[in-house]
Formats: C-alpha cells, structure tokens, sequence
C-alpha cells in the first residue's frame, strides 16, 4: 500500500519534470526560430534590395525613350544626336545596373532574365562603338533597331518577372510572419496548457491534502469516541468484577468456613478423610477463582500495588516453609541459601510477592519428580533502595525452548496432552509476571529439557527505616486468652453462622447484628472489644456505619472495626480506612486471618 | 603725389577688391558662367540672375570647389566604393539657396525630394569622382548625390537610398 503511494508520487512527480522539461524546450526552440528569422530579415534590409520593380520600370521606359529618340523625321519629332547619345547612355546605364547588383539577385533566377541579358548584352556591344564615334546615321542602325523591338518586348516581360519576383518576396514574408504567428500561437497554446495541467495538478494535490486532513480528523473523533467507549467498557468491567467478587466469594466464605469448623469436630478417619478432600477442592477452587479475578483485575488495570514495611526475607521463608510438607512426601530436597536469614525492611505489597512465590514453588513442586527445590535469594544495596534477586531452581523435567518462548502468555499450558499432570488453567506464570512488572520488577526462566529449571524474580524495593515500622499496640487491649466482646454485621445467616461458630471455637463473646443499622444501635447499647463489620448490607452498608459508630463518640471512637468483604478492589480498602474502619479482611475468611488479627501488632492486611 | 582722397578711394578700392577676393570667393562662384557643358542647374529660391532664374554649372566649377571625399558600401555595388565631391551643403550655400526642400532630378527624369536639412545634418555629397575617376553617364554620371551610409546606420534605410540620385542633372529649391 505504501509502495504504491510512494511510486504514484514518483510519477506524479516525473510527470511534471517532463511537463517542464517540455515547456521549456519549446521556448527555447521557438525563441531561436524568431532570433533566427529576425535575423534573416535584418540581414535581407541590410543589403538593402532597392526596389526591383523601378529597376525593371525604368529600363523598359529608357528602351522605348531610346527607341523613340531613334526615329527621328517619321514622328515629326526633331531629335538631335545629342539627344540621342545622351539616351543611349542612361540607357547603358540602366542595362548596366541589372548586372552585378545585389538588389537585383532575385531576378537572375528567372527565364526572363536569362532568355534577354545575353541578347541585351550583345545588341549593346554592337551598338556601343557607333554610338562612341557618333554614327547616329550609320545604317546599320536598321538592323539594330528591328532587333531593338523585339528585345522591348522582353524587356517588358522582365518587368513583368521583377512584379512576379516581388509579389512573391511579399508573399513569402507574409508567409514566414503567418509561421512566426502560428509558432507563437502554438507555444503560447502549450504553455497554457501546462500552466492548466499545473493548476489541475495543484488543485487535485490540495484536494488530496484536504482529504487527509478530514480522514485525520475523522480518525482523531472516531478515536475520542473509541477511547471514551473504551473507559465506559472498562468501568463496566470494574463494576462487573466488583460484583461477581462479591457474589462468588460469599457461598465460598459459607463453603470453607462450614468445612473448616467441621474439621475441627471429633470426626472418624473416614469422615476426615471426606472432608479433607472437599476442604482442598473448595481450597483449588477458590484459588482459581482469586487467580481469574486477578488476572481480570490485571487486564482491566484495576490491580494497584499496596506496599507496605515488610521483612522480605521473611516472607519468602513463608512461602518455603508452606510447601515443606508437599516435598517431603514427594521426597525432593528443599533448601533455601542466600541472604533468607537477616531480617531486611522493605516497602513491598506482601500479598502479591507472596502470591508470586507460591506460584513459581508450587510449579516446581508439580514439574520435579526428583532431586530437590533451592530457593537462592541475593539481595544488593541499592542506595535507598534494595534488589532482589529470587532465583528457584528445581531439577524437574524442564522445558524446550518453544515452551519457555510462550511460557508466560495466559492460558498456556506447557503438555496440552491428554495425559495431565498438572491441572489449573496455565494462569499462574502470567498472572506472577504481571505482578511482578507492577512492581517495578522481572520475571525471566531458563530452563533445560530434562535437566530442570530456574525462575528468577527481580524485584526493587525502597528501603523501609525499621523505625518506620508502624509498631501500634495491639487493637486488642486483652491478651490472647482473655474473652472478646465481638460485634459481628454481617447480613448473609451463613456467614454469620460462620464467623460466630468460628469466633465461639476461640473463646469469645458473639454479637450479631443483620445490617449497619442493628450495629449502629449495638455499639450504642454495648461496648465491644471489637467490631467486625460487613460492607456490603441492607439499611444501611458498613461503611455508612463504621462512620455513625465513630460519631457516636466515647468508647465508640476508638473501638476496633474490622471490615469483612469480598470486594477486593483497591478502592475498597480506601474507602473502608476513610470511614474510620482499622483494618480490612477478605472473605471467604480463614480462621487463620481471624487468629492473626486478634494479638499481631497492627498491620493492614488484605 | 596723391591727395587724401585719392588716397581714401584708393584704400576703399583696396577694401572691396579684398572684400571681394576673401569674402566672395563662392559668390564670385556664383556668379560666374560655366564655360565647359553644363552638368547641374539650381532653380527656385536661390540668388539667381534675374534674366535666367537659374544657376548653372559645369563640371570645373563643382570640381573647384572643397571636395570631400569618403567610402562606403551602396545597395548598387558589391564593393566599397570611393566618392569624393563638393559637399551639397557647400552647392546650396553657393547659390545661396533658401528654401527647406530641394527637388533632385535625374537625367532619365526621375525626380526625388531631398530636405535641405540632411544636408546640413549628414556629409551629403555631389559625386563627381567615384573610385577616383570621374562617373560616365553610362553608369552613375556625371553626377551622384551620395550620403556616407556606412558612417551611420540611420542611413542605411530605403528612405536615403531612394534620395541618393545619381544621374543628377538639376536641383529645384522649394
């Protein structure tokens, strides 16, 4: 397409050269013509023709003046010999002037000429002695003038030849003007033609311009409209993501947590065994469904990245220590070398590397059949910042170079063969790289085909003054033992039944309240130890009640309140800080995160 | 002895001759009668004798006069030619012709009309010698009124080619 735009403007282009090009030789050819002809014409009056015909008029009347001079007594005429000579000599030289003169040259071409000038010539040389002696008597004028008739006569048709002669010059010069003007009309002519073709060519060359100009315009309105389409969809989308987060993780908060509680119950071996298997179904699936809404939080660009001070080292010691168990039943070696032992505080969103960790451990768990799995770990001072370089190394089956080519792309999955070791839907690595980009980092493999392979992270993180660490007191006043007074809002009886029965296991004192405003009213009746408050509710949702209760004032202003959701969006957690909520939980909630609430120092988590 | 008078009138005579001799060179010119075959006659408004009302002259008279002499290419000739003549300025101041348009004739009568001022402006010349010779009737003679064509190129136009008539046998002054 290109191409064919550039060769158009090509010829476009050659096309004008030539149109030039001609233009001009025309001119030039023409303006040499006129020089030319010009030129012959002032040379032709240069020469100076005198006038032809009073050459051939003044012979022809001398002839007959001479003619009758020589009569004498027959026309009663009285001619002396004076007079006689005295003609015959202008008559000489008037013979005399039709030789050798250049005005005359035309004539000589001419028959006429060519037939009289030798007899004229000859009649004179017999003529002149008599004429020098004076014998203007001598007989032999007879002859000479019965001859002298006869020439007349041509002599008059010479006449006639000189009027033909200067006709035809005249002729010829109107002829040559009429070729000058025909030239001139024809150059004149092309160069209107040229100058037309140009203004053509410009007019088509502005119309063209003006087209580009309006296609670019459409372009940049259908490009507005598309871009303002596009934020109406990604809205849509984030509003879409909202709710099914919502509507999904609420049945899974009932699902796990029903199966966490029965777990904890006297069960037989066999009973246990059923539930171990539902609880790491349920487990599978509510991971794949945090991976699906992170991978759309991911495209939508929804996934903001919430740092916070943290022990690195710490945390990957973390995600180690959770597939210990899983290695040594597979009989694979774990280690962990590099700097993994000294507490480093950095500001990194902990969730998300751990998020990240798990996944490329876990992978290496799946793909190693023996040998083991090291987690090498080298950190480097950075000036205020510190990097990190993860690298987990396993001596799995490995992959081909294909594979690792399109390892990271979603949806891929390394042996599409009917034969599945491992399941899940190949979103982890491209979810992990994701993450790893927003966090200003890396995710790279290299790998050998039956030899193993190495996944390496590089992260950057500020360094985070280990005084900065927000070392808050305990929301919780009580040690650990001590019976809490909770409020539970909660509008879901699942749920409810969930966190109570959870709550109860752990020695505390349960409140229920159905939505915001049975809370409200709670909190102003009694006080609480803590408060955990759904957002989402009929009457009047958690927020609105989180900031009524802290109106309230007193005890209230101060009391603990915890926000349960399963809206993840950045937006939520903001929202929920803003309204005057400590901290944020997700649902479906883990016994383990309710634990870890109640005695840690306080430190926002997700 | 002479008396004063005699003395006076003797001086007086003396005058006039001088007068005569110096001043009147081409009025003495003008008077005087062609003794060889007349070859011009000046007619109109001239100083002429009252008896005849034209000046006439003859070749040694023209010849007496300054001659001046130049080349030049003509439409009738191939070559250069040489004429040498008395200047026509010269013929008219010795008739002491007055008028502001000569009539020129030829032998064969064709007539043409020459405006005294060209006389004046350009270094028109009576022919009576071209080449050195003098001019037979049977070519351009005896006489030929000749501009210098090749001196200046206004000249070389049809218009002072019509007015270089030879054969020149009289000038009539209007």
């Amino acid at each position: 397409m290109r191409l064919v735009a550039w060769a158009k403007r090509r010829l476009y282009a050659g096309v004008f050269m030539l149109l030039m090009a001609v233009v001009i030789l025309t001119l030039g050819a023409g303006t040499v013509v006129q020089r030319r002809q010009a030129g012959a014409i002032e040379s032709a009056a240069r020469i100076q023709e005198d006038s032809l015909m009073s050459m051939a008029f003044y012979l022809e009347r001398e002839a007959w003046r001479f003619s009758a001079s020589m009569q004498g007594k027959q026309s009663g005429e009285v001619h002396t010999d004076q007079e006689r000579a005295l003609r015959f000599d202008i008559l000489l030289s008037r013979i005399g002037l039709l030789r050798q003169n250049p005005s005359v040259a035309r004539l000589y071409k001419t028959d006429e000429y060519r037939n009289l000038m030798p007899r004229l010539e000859r009649w004179v040389q017999r003529a002149t002695p008599l004429a020098d002696q004076g014998l203007w008597h001598d007989p032999a004028w007879q002859s000479l003038m019965t001859e002298w008739q006869a020439l007349a006569l041509d002599v008059q048709a010479l006449t006639a030849a000189a009027d033909a002669v200067t006709g035809r010059q005249a002729e010829e010069q109107v002829h040559a003007v009429h070729q000058q003007s025909r030239w001139i009309a024809w150059l004149t002519a092309t160069q209107v033609v040229a100058l037309l073709l140009g203004v053509v060519g410009l007019w088509l060359h502005l119309r063209r311009v003006r087209e580009a100009n309006l296609a670019q315009k459409r372009l940049n309105e259908a490009l507005a409209q598309a871009k303002v389409q596009a934020e109406a969809v990604s809205r849509g989308k984030s509003q879409f993501l909202a709710n099914m987060s919502h509507e999904l993780r609420t049945p899974f908060n009932g699902i796990l947590g029903m199966l966490g509680l029965l777990d904890k119950t006297r069960l037989t071996a066999q009973q246990q065994d059923l539930v171990q298997t539902a609880r790491g179904s349920a487990e599978r699936l509510l991971r794949m469904l945090q991976d699906l809404l992170e991978v759309s939080a991911l495209e939508a660009g929804q996934l903001k990245m919430r740092p916070e001070a943290v022990d690195l080292p710490g945390v990957i010691r973390q995600a180690h220590a959770e597939i210990e168990a899983a290695a040594a039943q597979k009989g694979l070696k774990l280690v962990m070398t590099g700097d993994v032992n000294a507490p480093v505080w950095v500001s990194v969103d902990a969730p998300r590397l751990l998020h990240i960790l798990r996944n490329l451990l876990d992978n290496a768990l799946k793909y190693t059949e023996r040998g083991g799995i090291e987690v090498h770990v080298r950190a480097t001072d950075a000036g205020d910042q510190t990097d990190w370089l993860i690298d987990v190394q396993d001596t799995g089956i490995g992959m081909s170079w294909e594979t690792q080519q399109s390892l990271f792309e979603r949806f891929h999955m390394a042996d599409p063969g009917l034969t599945r070791k491992q399941s899940g839907p190949g979103l982890g690595l491209g979810i992990s790289r994701s993450l790893a980009h927003l966090m200003g980092g890396d995710l790279t493999v290299s790998s050998t085909l039956g030899r193993g392979s190495t996944f390496s992270l590089t992260l950057r993180t500020p360094v985070v003054n280990a005084r900065q660490v927000t070392a808050l007191t305990s929301p919780m006043a009580a040690p650990p033992t001590m019976a809490l007074r909770v409020l539970v809002a909660e509008d879901h009886p699942v749920n409810r039944k969930v966190l109570g029965l959870m709550l109860k296991n752990m020695g505390h004192l349960v409140t229920f309240a159905e939505d915001g405003l049975q809370a409200l009213e709670q909190a102003r009746r009694l006080d609480f130890d803590l408060i955990l408050m759904d957002i989402h509710m009929p009457v009047m949702d958690g927020l609105s009640s989180a900031r009524a209760i802290r109106a309230l004032g007193g005890h209230c202003a101060q009391v603990p309140i915890v926000a349960l959701t399963a809206d993840v969006m950045n937006t939520a957690v903001e929202q929920a800080l803003e309204a005057g909520m400590n901290a944020f939980l997700s649902k479906p909630l883990q016994r383990e995160q309710l634990e870890a609430l109640l005695p840690r120092p306080r430190i926002c988590m997700a | 002895m002479k008396t004063i008078a005699q003395r006076m009138g003797t001086i007086g005579l003396q005058i006039l001759a001088a007068w005569a001799a110096s001043g009147g060179f081409l009025c003495a010119l003008a008077q005087a009668s062609p003794k060889g075959p007349v070859v011009l006659t000046v007619s109109g408004k001239i100083n002429a004798p009252v008896a005849s009302q034209v000046v006439t002259f003859d070749m040694a008279m023209l010849q007496a006069m300054p001659q001046k002499t130049w080349t030049t290419r003509t439409p009738w000739d191939v070559h250069q030619v040489t004429f040498s003549g008395p200047l026509l300025r010269d013929v008219l101041a010795a008739v002491k012709a007055s008028g502001s348009d000569l009539r020129a004739v030829a032998l064969n009568d064709y007539r043409v009309r020459i405006p005294v001022s060209d006389a004046e402006q350009f270094d028109v010349v009576v022919a009576l010698r071209m080449n050195g010779k003098p001019i037979p009737v049977r070519t351009k003679g005896p006489l030929f009124i000749v501009y210098p064509f090749d001196a200046n190129p206004v000249l070389q136009a049809k218009l002072y080619y019509e007015r270089a008539i030879w054969q020149l046998k009289a000038i009539e002054v209007e």
